[in-house]
């Protein structure tokens, strides 16, 4: 039994939900594809975080998608809350789809600046929502220091490389939408794309 | 290649010259007359998109002006530093003050020497990711902190550091030459050097 903060073991698989268009900039084909997995640190910490879906608890694809389109919602009620505009195909979310990828192939890319994990994290009534991790290690050496970025760039080059997907879906609240939101690139996982 | 062939100038008068004045260089009632077959100018331009380029001389020397995407492709990528930039704090591809400045900066000097327009991301608001396919392998340029770190990945491999500089030293200028291959690939590949 994995209690909230615990880490998921290497052969757990997690998916990457996508959604429009806080992963997408269908006006410009400037963007490479890794920023499907931008990690971001709260204020104050070193902790690099990428929110994850953990599918041992999403058994099936289509619980994947159900807890895609619950994502997408909890966004735009957090959004109507703050008195942000909630505009279909424009600022409001829509899940597309998700790509996966195990546990165990984001361990792999532990090196020398980050230590990398999924740990299980529910949050927003989502008991599925996991963390993807990149804990600095203590103590690094001065040359690592300078380094940082380029292993936090590693990392995440690496774990789009061992994803797959994506798997395709528009929900039934986006119905009316399904033209534009099919229309919207996902690229293939793992594939390097020449500008 | 000739171009010295007969042209009748905006002015009435024609000559064996190339161009007659500065504003023959830009487009007027006879501009379809300066279009050049796009085969004759891969044959000395090598890497100009062919779709859309025209050329001019001036003192007989010809100089390749592209009219193809690399510049809009370019201007895109300061859009999208802009656009990185002017999300929330809290939002996807967020980058700071100094993260944008040292991007814009490192982009500029790639579209000046001339690199093949990169594709872009950004990770935890400080790091900015330029990123390039080139004969197959993927290379990243990250720029962070004031510097500027270039890698390449091999499958199979793993990351291989390239190089690492710091900005205000103006290292970047001893990297950019791993990135100056050619789009169709007739240029030297630093990677055999």
């Amino acid at each position: 039994m994995i209690e909230p903060g615990q880490t998921l073991p290497a052969g757990d698989d997690v998916a990457r939900c996508v959604i429009h268009p806080r992963h997408l900039h269908p006006k410009n084909n400037v963007f490479d594809s890794k920023y499907l997995l931008d990690v971001k640190a709260p204020k104050g910490s070193r902790d690099y975080r990428s929110s994850v879906a953990w599918l041992t608890k999403l058994p099936s694809t289509e619980a994947v998608h159900n807890y895609g389109c619950n994502s997408a919602a909890i966004s735009n009620r957090k959004k109507i809350e703050a008195g942000k505009s909630v505009t279909p195909t424009k600022d409001a979310a829509h899940y597309i789809g998700f790509y996966k990828f195990s546990v165990g192939s984001a361990l792999k890319h532990e090196n020398a600046a980050y230590q990398v994990f999924v740990e299980y994290w529910p949050e927003e009534g989502q008991d599925e929502h996991c963390n993807l991790v990149l804990v600095e290690k203590p103590d690094l050496p001065k040359k690592v220091q300078e380094l940082k970025s380029f292993h936090r760039t590693n990392i995440i080059e690496g774990i789009w490389a061992a994803m797959e997907g994506p798997d395709r879906y528009v929900c039934a609240c986006d119905i009316d939408h399904s033209k534009f939101l099919s229309d919207l690139y996902l690229p293939p996982a793992g594939t390097q794309e020449a500008a | 290649m000739s171009a010295a062939a007969t042209r009748r100038f905006s002015d009435g008068s024609s000559g064996t010259d190339y161009f007659k004045s500065h504003e023959d260089l830009f487009p007027h009632d006879g501009f379809e007359k300066f279009l050049i077959g796009p085969i004759s100018v891969i044959s000395t331009a090598g890497d100009v998109n062919p779709r859309a380029c025209w050329v001019r001389s001036t003192n007989a020397v010809f100089e390749v002006i592209s009219l193809d995407s690399t510049e809009e492709k370019y201007n895109a990528l300061f859009e999208a530093l802009n656009l990185m930039r002017s999300m929330d704090e809290d939002e996807s591809m967020f980058i700071d003050a100094d993260t944008h400045r040292n991007a814009c900066s490192v982009l500029s000097l790639l579209s000046y020497r001339k690199v093949a327009p990169p594709k872009v991301y950004s990770h935890g608001g400080d790091a900015v990711v330029f990123t390039w396919v080139i004969a197959g392998q993927s290379y990243q340029l990250t720029v962070s902190n004031g510097t500027a770190t270039l890698g390449k990945r091999v499958k199979g491999q793993g990351a291989i550091l390239l190089g690492h500089v710091h900005l205000a030293t103006h290292g970047i200028v001893d990297i950019i030459p791993f990135l100056q291959v050619r789009s169709d690939r007739t240029g030297t590949n630093p990677t055999r050097r």
